[in-house]
Order: structure tokens, then C-alpha cells, then sequence
């Protein structure tokens, strides 16, 4: 049974990140098994409107506002028009929403469920419960999720979060990991320097990637290793805190501060590395790391939320989210990388490659899109009932609201009025290319796509 | 000169724009060679029985009977006057016709008709001209298709490639099939 399913969230491409990445290689595994997939998401600066990616991936860039962080204001009905014309024009049966941060996934989900499609939600953080902000957030999220259909998340420790703190049932929410791209994440030993050991760390230099341990541990482990070599890679309001401790240690030409890099250069500034540093405070899911091994690195991280489950403990060297603790770490692997009892970069490759490829997620999240269209369509009734037990009464107020701007919309701009969008037919795309140049063309995305 | 005029398919009342007008599309060949067409689309008036301009003049009336006129809400005033002037905006500049004269090699000229018979014409030389394409976009609250043409001008000041969408005021409805029934 082939689907016509909606991505919708607030981050996506041009914004880098473990959110759009997700988002577009599932997109492109599921587009190559035959469904449809459409992603919604807002205006980034020019870039609005329709645009297409790879294989025929219909991206809607809508114009709407943004309002703090590269999210949308939370109203529940400002693009509902646009957001139902849209639905109905790429004939659309099931919204996969991402990320409990996006208010306009929330908002797409709102309105689809209220035109009788079916939603699906992805959670890719993990959230404390004892501040105002996680208070607030949680409780949001509760409503929203009181009328999913179903809920995904990337870790065994994201789906207890995500139970209690949004209070969804546990047989609603299904667990399947994030993957890497192992075509593109390759080792190559012979770009790593031999008389220095290089660490490498990759990641948006915010607080809750741990980078005041960070700059302590470089502090720290400099002086006593003179041959150790810091390169890091990716930027943020925090980088004064790593250039403040290069100058005051004098490490200039130990620590290398890259700055924000594109994604396709994070391979090449992997592979010149040995050992991958992670000091993240929180991390449902970590996408650094599983990279970082993919590339033959050794990984040292700080044992929080999902992480360890993420690799096998030969792969990975856990640490407490504290400087004794991390320093320790480092230097059990730089002990291990010295007498050579570590696990050659290849064979580290070949067994990400084995636990983690996109195909198989598609493959799961498709079980799940199964499951939810054969559910029964509930009435309005039920669903106002279904989030009058979230206890938020005034919600029921915005939801009648939607409910009535879409009876007024379909008297106002029929259905039978709105034209239907042409699929992109990827098949005939590719046989027509292969077929025009004679010798055998290689479309690029299925080059690089290795189906381990 | 023009004199046969062929005409050679005018497509009824089965047509309908995004608006839910009627669109009549009339082809014209002014010469007996394929050098020289002219396409016409006509949207049938149903701008007073529109189901838009119903609701503003319900929504006006009913604001103009609960006004205090001796202590006027001051956003209500406002939004009565936009109200008024969107009307008023709608019934004089109301685009009747819009059509297309193509004489290869000369160019292409767009003219547009309104309701009070005034014109505004567009001429792009044919030598500018590098393609036709059907490009979607998003305006307003809604996603079309309309068809566009792609255009360089090498001795522009700023803008050296541009596209330059056709027939803007009537957005014609599964436009893909009437375009390959059109540029066959």
C-alpha cells in the first residue's frame, strides 16, 4: 500500500542539523519505495516557495513569519488556508510532524486531523521536567499529542520521556533509531597525521553541548600530552569560551577552531581525526557519534539520555558528564590508541553499516504508517473529548475555531476548485535519462545509496 | 492583413479558473502559415454574484448598522474603509480578458482589459525569449500553476535573466492539459 505522506516541520534545509537530516533521508527512502512525500516547512530569508531536491522532493516553503529560533508563532489557525490547500492539492493522507519544538508541525497537525487525515509524530529531544520552560513545553506537547495517531521516537530513553512527560499511552509510541549515511561517512586512515593524535569534536557550540567541559578539558589535557591536537569543527554563542581558553593556555597551534561547516565537509574533518569527542549535557540521540564511528574513529561521550544505546561498548568509551570523568576517558583512549589495542577503522565502519542504514528505518517507519491508516476516523466529538482530558480547556476553544474555518473555507474555496498537483514520476525520470544517453547513467543519490 | 481569420478551437464552459469563474479560451491564427496566433482567455463576469463579494458587502452593511456614528470605534472605521476600497479596487480594476499575440519572429505581446474597457499591453521582443515554462508558486493562500515565460535581457542594468509569468489576473485550472492541447 503506497501513501502520500506530508513531513512537516520547522527545520529543515537550509538549516543543518539532526532534525533536517532525518527528515530528508527518510524522505528520499521512502520516495524510493514508491510513496510520496511532500515537507512543509517556512520561508529561510529568499528561499520561499515551491522548490524541488533530489529524486522529485516537493518542498513548500511557506510565507510565514519567524518568530524566535527558526520557529513560527504558535497560533493554531494563522496559515490554515494555505496549510488546507495544500493538503488537499497534493491529495495527502498521512502528516509525519518532527521535532516537539516546531510549532508549525504542531499546527499541520491540528488541522489535518481536523480533514479526517491521519498524523504521525517524530520527537527527537529529550526534555527535563522541572523548570518553567519544560513545564510549559511538556504540557504543549500533551495537548497536541492528546490526538495522534502515533508517535515515533529515536531512543528507548526519548519513548520514556516522551511517555511520561507528554502522558501518551506506551502502546502509542514505536522506538526507531536515526541512521547515518555509511556511503559518505567512510574511514581513510591515510589523511590522519602520524606524530600528533588529533581529536576532533563537531557540534553547535551551545550549552547544553557541554562546551564549558569542553573548554576545561582542553584546558587541562593540553599540557600534559604535548602531542595531542584539538581540531573543532561548528559554531554558536559559545565559541568565545574555546578562543578564550586558546589564548590564555597559548594553544594556537594545538587547537584549531574551524568555525560552522557545510555537511559535506564534515567527512573530510573526521577522517583527519583519531579519536571523535562528545560532551553533550543531553542527547536523546546522538547522529555525531554514530558518524564519528562510521569514520573509524574511537568515541569518547559523556553517558547521557540515549547514548548508550547508541553504539556497542567495544566502540565507545562512556564517561560522567564531569571533567575528571571525561579526562579519564580521554586518556584510556589515548592509552588504547598508543598500544594499539583498538578496533581498526574499517571493521568500526562495517559494523555501524550493519546496525544502522536508512532502508531500515523507512522500513519500520512504514510498518507504522500501516498501522495508522487502517485506523478508524474519529469524530469530532471524540476528539474534542480526547483533549478535554488533557485538562487545558481553552484548547477545545482554538480547535472549534479551526474546525469552523474549515466548514467556512470548504463553502469559500471548494474542493472540486482546487487544482491537483502532478506527482513527480521518479521511475520514468530515471529510465527516460538512463534510456537517452545510451551507455548506463547513474543517477547520483542511488550511487551513493548503499542498501546494506 | 488579416484576411481569413481562422478560427481554429474555442474551448467552453467546462473550463474553470482556481476562482471558480467559467474561462473561455479563443485561438485566433491571423495568417495561414503557423507564424502568427493570438490566444484570448475571457473569464464569464460573475464578480456581483461571487460568493467573495457577497460576504464583504454582508460584512460592510452589518458593520455600517452597529456603528455608533457619534462615537466611532476607531479600528472599525479602519477596517470598513480597507473593506470599501478592496470593493471598490475589485469592481474597477476587474481583469475581463487577457490575451496573448504571438508573432514569431517579432515577439510577444500581453494585453490585459479590464471592466471599463481600459488596456494595459506588455511586448517582449522575440530574440529575449529563451523558453516557456509552468512554474508553481504560492500567493496568498494558494499554490498555482501558471505559465511563465523565461527571458534574458544581456543589456539590463541589474536584472539579466527574469521570468515573466503570463496570464496573471486568471489562473486556469489543470493548466498542464490545456497547455498541451494549446502549444501542439
Amino acid at each position: 500500500m503506497l501513501h502520500r505522506v506530508c513531513m512537516v516541520s520547522d527545520f529543515f534545509y537550509p538549516n543543518m542539523g539532526g532534525v533536517e537530516e532525518h527528515i530528508f533521508n527518510l524522505s528520499q527512502c521512502l520516495i524510493s519505495r514508491g510513496h510520496k512525500v511532500i515537507v512543509l516547512t517556512h520561508s529561510y530569508g529568499e528561499r520561499v516557495g515551491v522548490r524541488y531536491m533530489t529524486n522529485g522532493l516537493k518542498v513548500f516553503y511557506l510565507p510565514v513569519r519567524v518568530f524566535y529560533n527558526q520557529c513560527v508563532l504558535p497560533t493554531m489557525v494563522c496559515s490554515l488556508p494555505l496549510i488546507r490547500y495544500i493538503f488537499i492539492r497534493e491529495r495527502i493522507t498521512i502528516i509525519h510532524g518532527h521535532s516537539a519544538f516546531s510549532a508549525l508541525a504542531h499546527e499541520a497537525m491540528v488541522i489535518g486531523r481536523l480533514m479526517d487525515l491521519k498524523t504521525v509524530f517524530t520527537d527527537h529531544s529529550l526534555f527535563g521536567f522541572a523548570d518553567a520552560s519544560a513545564i510549559i513545553t511538556n504540557k504543549l506537547l500533551e495537548i497536541s499529542l492528546a490526538d495522534c495517531n502515533h508517535c515515533i521516537c529515536v531512543s528507548h530513553t526519548g519513548k520514556e520521556n516522551t511517555v511520561l512527560r507528554a502522558r501518551v499511552h506506551c502502546d502509542r509510541v514505536s522506538v526507531i533509531p536515526n541512521a547515518v549515511d555509511t556511503a559518505a561517512f567512510t574511514p581513510d586512515p591515510s589523511r590522519r597525521s602520524t606524530d600528533t593524535i588529533t581529536v576532533v569534536v563537531i557540534s553547535r557550540l551551545v550549552y547544553r553541548k557541554g562546551v564549558d567541559l569542553m573548554a576545561q578539558v582542553i584546558a587541562e589535557i593540553c599540557p600534559r600530552y604535548p602531542q595531542l591536537q584539538f581540531l573543532i569543527g561548528g559554531d554558536g554563542p559559545k565559541r568565545w569560551l574555546l578562543e578564550e581558553v586558546r589564548e590564555r593556555g597559548g594553544l594556537q597551534d594545538r587547537v584549531t577552531l574551524l568555525g560552522s561547516l557545510e555537511h559535506s565537509q564534515v567527512r573530510g574533518v573526521l577522517t583527519r581525526g583519531h579519536i571523535f569527542l562528545n560532551t553533550s549535557l543531553t542527547e536523546a540521540y546522538c547522529m555525531a557519534i554514530v558518524e564519528a564511528a562510521a569514520c573509524g574513529l574511537q568515541v569518547v561521550s559523556t553517558r547521557v539520555g540515549g547514548i548508550p544505546e547508541v553504539l556497542p561498548s567495544e566502540l565507545i568509551y562512556l564517561t560522567e558528564p564531569n571533567v575528571p570523568s571525561l579526562l579519564l576517558g580521554l586518556e584510556t583512549a589515548l592509552a588504547n590508541l598508543n598500544s594499539g589495542n583498538v578496533v581498526p577503522p574499517w571493521e568500526c565502519h562495517h559494523r555501524v553499516a550493519s546496525l544502522y542504514n536508512w532502508m531500515n528505518v523507512a522500513q519500520r517507519t512504514e510498518t507504522v504508517y500501516h498501522q495508522v491508516a487502517g485506523e478508524k476516523t474519529k469524530t469530532l466529538g471524540s476528539r474534542l473529548r480526547s483533549y478535554m482530558a488533557r485538562g487545558v480547556l481553552p484548547f477545545l476553544l482554538v480547535v472549534t475555531l479551526a474546525h469552523l474555518m474549515l466548514r467556512f473555507l470548504d463553502w469559500m474555496v471548494p474542493r472540486q476548485g482546487i487544482d491537483i498537483a502532478k506527482d513527480y514520476n521518479v521511475t520514468s525520470h530515471i529510465m527516460g535519462s538512463s534510456h537517452s544517453n545510451g551507455d548506463v547513467h547513474c543517477h547520483p543519490y542511488q550511487a551513493r545509496k548503499k542498501l546494506s | 492583413m488579416c484576411v481569413k481569420r481562422v478560427r481554429v478551437s474555442k474551448f467552453t464552459s467546462t473550463q474553470q479558473s482556481v476562482d471558480g469563474r467559467e474561462l473561455w479560451l479563443d485561438i485566433v491564427h491571423h495568417d495561414t502559415s503557423n507564424l502568427c496566433f493570438e490566444f484570448t482567455v475571457k473569464g464569464v463576469s460573475v464578480l456581483y454574484t461571487g460568493k467573495e463579494f457577497i460576504l464583504s458587502l454582508i460584512v460592510i452593511v452589518s458593520l455600517l448598522a452597529t456603528l455608533d456614528i457619534y462615537n466611532p470605534n476607531l479600528c472599525v472605521v479602519a477596517f470598513l474603509i480597507f473593506l470599501i476600497g478592496h470593493l471598490v479596487a475589485k469592481v474597477l480594476w476587474n481583469v475581463n480578458s487577457e490575451s496573448l499575440l504571438l508573432v514569431a519572429p517579432v515577439g510577444i505581446q500581453l494585453t490585459a482589459t479590464y471592466h471599463s474597457g481600459h488596456q494595459t499591453s506588455q511586448f517582449i521582443p522575440w530574440h529575449f525569449i529563451i523558453d516557456v515554462v509552468i512554474n508553481e508558486a504560492i500567493t496568498g493562500y494558494r499554490v498555482v500553476y501558471y505559465l511563465a515565460v523565461l527571458v534574458e535581457q544581456p543589456h539590463h542594468a541589474t536584472t539579466k535573466k527574469k521570468l515573466i509569468p503570463l496570464f496573471q489576473q486568471m489562473f486556469l485550472c489543470s493548466i498542464q492539459d490545456h497547455a498541451w492541447h494549446v502549444w501542439k
